[in-house]
């Protein structure tokens, strides 16, 4: 299950932007996949087996806790779940991508960044890890952020060319 | 239908502010409304979030590569400034074989290239390698037993500072700082001088010198064995005379006799001397004794360690199926792609399993043995445990290499619940057990100091009860009481969303900070456990020596 750890987790938030609520679908759905997994046929494909596990999970969540924990009506939730199923190998390509983008950033940038996204942390620890103010950070993650989606973009287009 | 270049920066900004959770219900509606009616717009939304679970997965991974390279760093500085100040005393101890014994030694700045090489190389972090009076470390043992008038008992693990070893009977294996592996067979005395030297008093030693470690010296009674760069063995009996005997490559012995005559005796492979009490030598065709080597000892070792292991599981199988068990993870028998954690009470079809997140299978604390180890940001173990309890014990093997964050968790549940609680330890080695007894109110018990650098490492039992009757929280390390502490307010615990090996929200600690390191078995009893119930837990389930180690440990 661990390769899938992974790729499940982007499912989940997917769904549910909020990465600390992500993380706690991905518990639940973690140990709903264990218990159940003398469920799971083997020959099939457990990705999705477990996606539709965590799906439940999502939409669970949504009635107990409102809106607090998930953002989007169900009908938004369905649409983007299939969606995210169709781009499932797109999704595989653009992982890749990202991490040759993310060299092409200067340190400073890659740093802030990645400092933004490490578990627990915000945007005033990454405005610190690289020296900007909270405003001034603000401002460039959106900007490097921008530019990873651009560069992983073209990245696709070059390899598909 | 392909968006233009306005809307897509303006859905950017709208994703832009969702993942940083600061939309306003106006825009999130805008957005909802986007992502029913556009394909588009849903993929790009779908490749926008999927980035940004990609950027976690990256940024979680350069903090397990940067944890792993400050732990390397630590560790190599630690050791180079360790190594260094012998450096200009193992040249001198060099040079001074060149001239004397006209030695043909290396070119001395490839010998100290080794010799910080030979030091870093087989790192054991484990070994609390930090201590600048270490001069040896204990490194294996099997039946050790400890003279009654021995001051010093360390265990297996332990660094040892120049001091007299008296053991009384077994094996000890002992790896000297500067290179040389020694055996000690009891009934024996060794005192332990430097890294490169010590004396036998009595009883039998076998030491295996490599050349990075040439000069090394045993005294005895009368004179000196120094080692040029060999494998030997020596045996002082009680009367204190002594046989000495070469194995391979070149040892001198150098002493003077009862009459004040200096004796030397130069020796190669497979030949032997006698040693009166008078210091007088005389060629030996064999040694009348046989001297154990390291591969006998890791033989002897293993099979004591299965000794142990198969106790081991007998009794934590009668354990597990007591119905005071509440949840019990023995670690064992799972295959490493395993990521079910299975509780082995095996109660409600196995509802106390725990679900594996990120951490490796290690080797426990016997070989075959399994355990987890949390190494990476993320890794950890996700149990379910439902109901409140009024009293509990909680018990774990730990092994722990450093202690450089500010908290190693072992088990922490949901935070924001009443009854929540953590279990860790801190960044000064203390037990911690953390209570949230109402909303605002998390109630800290710290045990003292359990788990100081030398225990660094080795596998430690920590345990811990909660006796809401008796109104009592008490920490134990390695079976013995430890601290206790009264209960300011009686609160039932849950275990409720459980994570093992990793922390919540308890202040000072923040949610995310995994154990790094690793665990071999957890149980969680219901019931507060005394001293002695522990401590049998403790004495069936240690990898180590018993014996007679848990008296003084100071030299």
């Amino acid at each position: 299950m661990m390769k899938y750890q992974r790729r499940l987790f982007a499912y989940i938030h997917t769904l549910v932007p909020s990465r600390s609520d992500a993380e706690d679908i991905l518990q639940e759905a973690s140990l709903t996949i264990c218990e159940k997994f003398s469920d799971f046929e083997s020959g099939t494909n457990f990705y999705s087996w477990a996606c539709q596990i965590a799906y439940w999970k999502v939409r669970s969540a949504r009635k107990k806790y409102a809106t607090s924990k998930v953002v989007f009506n169900e009908e938004v939730l369905e649409v983007i779940s299939q969606t995210r199923v169709e781009m499932e190998e797109e999704l595989d390509h653009r992982h890749g991508a990202l991490s040759k983008c993310l060299q092409k950033l200067n340190e400073r940038d890659r740093r802030m960044v990645l400092t933004r996204y490490e578990s627990g942390q915000n945007v005033k620890a990454a405005a610190h890890a690289s020296g900007r103010t909270v405003q001034g950070a603000y401002k460039a993650l959106t900007r490097i952020r921008k530019v990873l989606f651009d560069c992983v973009s073209l990245e696709l287009t070059t390899q598909k060319a | 239908m392909k968006l233009s270049d306005q809307e897509t920066l303006e859905l950017h900004e709208l994703l832009d502010g969702l993942v940083e959770n600061n939309l306003s219900s106006e825009k999130r509606k805008r957005l909802e409304k986007w992502l029913t009616d556009s394909d588009e717009a849903r993929r790009q939304y779908v490749a926008y979030l999927d980035m940004s679970a990609s950027l976690a997965h990256y940024a979680e991974e350069r903090v397990s590569d940067e944890t792993t390279d400050v732990l390397k760093r630590r560790l190599s500085t630690k050791l180079v400034q360790f190594v260094t100040p012998w450096l200009p005393l193992a040249a001198l101890v060099l040079f001074g074989l060149y001239v004397f014994f006209g030695y043909q030694a290396q070119d001395p700045l490839l010998l100290e290239k080794e010799l910080v090489e030979t030091e870093i190389s087989p790192v054991a972090p484990g070994y609390g390698l930090r201590d600048e009076e270490t001069v040896a470390v204990l490194t294996r043992a099997v039946g050790l037993s400890w003279d009654r008038s021995a001051n010093f008992r360390p265990s297996v693990g332990a660094s040892l500072p120049a001091s007299s070893l008296k053991i009384a009977q077994g094996i000890a294996q002992l790896e000297l700082l500067d290179g040389a592996t020694l055996i000690l067979e009891g009934p024996v005395e060794y005192e332990l001088v430097h890294g490169n030297a010590g004396a036998l008093r009595r009883g039998k030693l076998r030491a295996h010198v490599p050349r990075v470690a040439v000069g090394f010296t045993v005294g005895l009674p009368m004179g000196d064995v120094i080692d040029l760069g060999t494998e030997f063995g020596i045996e002082v009996h009680e009367d204190h005379s002594a046989e000495l005997y070469v194995y391979r490559g070149k040892v001198r012995y150098q002493g003077v006799d009862q009459a004040g005559n200096y004796v030397s005796e130069d020796l190669v492979s497979n030949q032997a001397i006698y040693l009166s009490a008078d210091g007088t030598s005389s060629p030996l065709d064999m040694p009348t004794g046989i001297y154990l080597g390291t591969q006998d000892l890791a033989s002897r070792s293993l099979e004591q360690s299965q000794r142990r292991r198969s106790e081991w599981m007998k009794f934590s199988r009668q354990l597990f199926s007591k119905p005071s068990t509440l949840l019990y993870y023995g670690f064992d028998n799972h295959a490493k792609w395993d990521r079910v954690l299975k509780d082995e009470t095996k109660r409600d079809d196995g509802a106390g399993n725990g679900a594996v997140i990120g951490c490796n299978w290690a080797q426990g604390r016997w070989p075959g043995k399994g355990a987890l180890q949390f190494s990476k940001s993320n890794d950890r173990v996700c149990l379910n445990l439902p109901g409140e309890f009024s009293s509990v014990t909680m018990v774990a093997w730990v092994k722990l290499g450093e202690l450089a964050s500010p908290v190693y968790p072992l088990v922490f549940s949901r935070p924001s619940q009443k009854g929540a609680l953590g279990w860790s330890v801190n960044q000064a080695g203390k037990l911690v057990l953390q209570v949230r007894v109402d909303n605002k109110r998390v109630i800290n018990y710290l045990s003292a100091v359990a788990l100081p650098k030398e225990k660094l490492g080795q596998w430690v039992h920590l345990a811990t009860s909660y006796d809401s009757s008796e109104k009592w929280v008490s920490h134990y390390v390695n079976g013995r009481s430890f601290s206790r502490e009264k209960i300011e307010v009686s609160q039932p615990l849950s275990f409720k969303k459980g994570l093992l090996g990793y922390s919540q929200d308890f202040p000072p600690y923040k949610k995310g900070t995994a154990l790094h390191g690793c665990i071999d078995e957890f149980a969680i009893f219901d019931s507060a456990w005394d001293e002695g119930k522990v401590r049998e837990l403790y004495e069936v389930g240690t990898p180590y020596e018993l014996s007679n180690s848990l008296t003084s440990h100071q030299p």
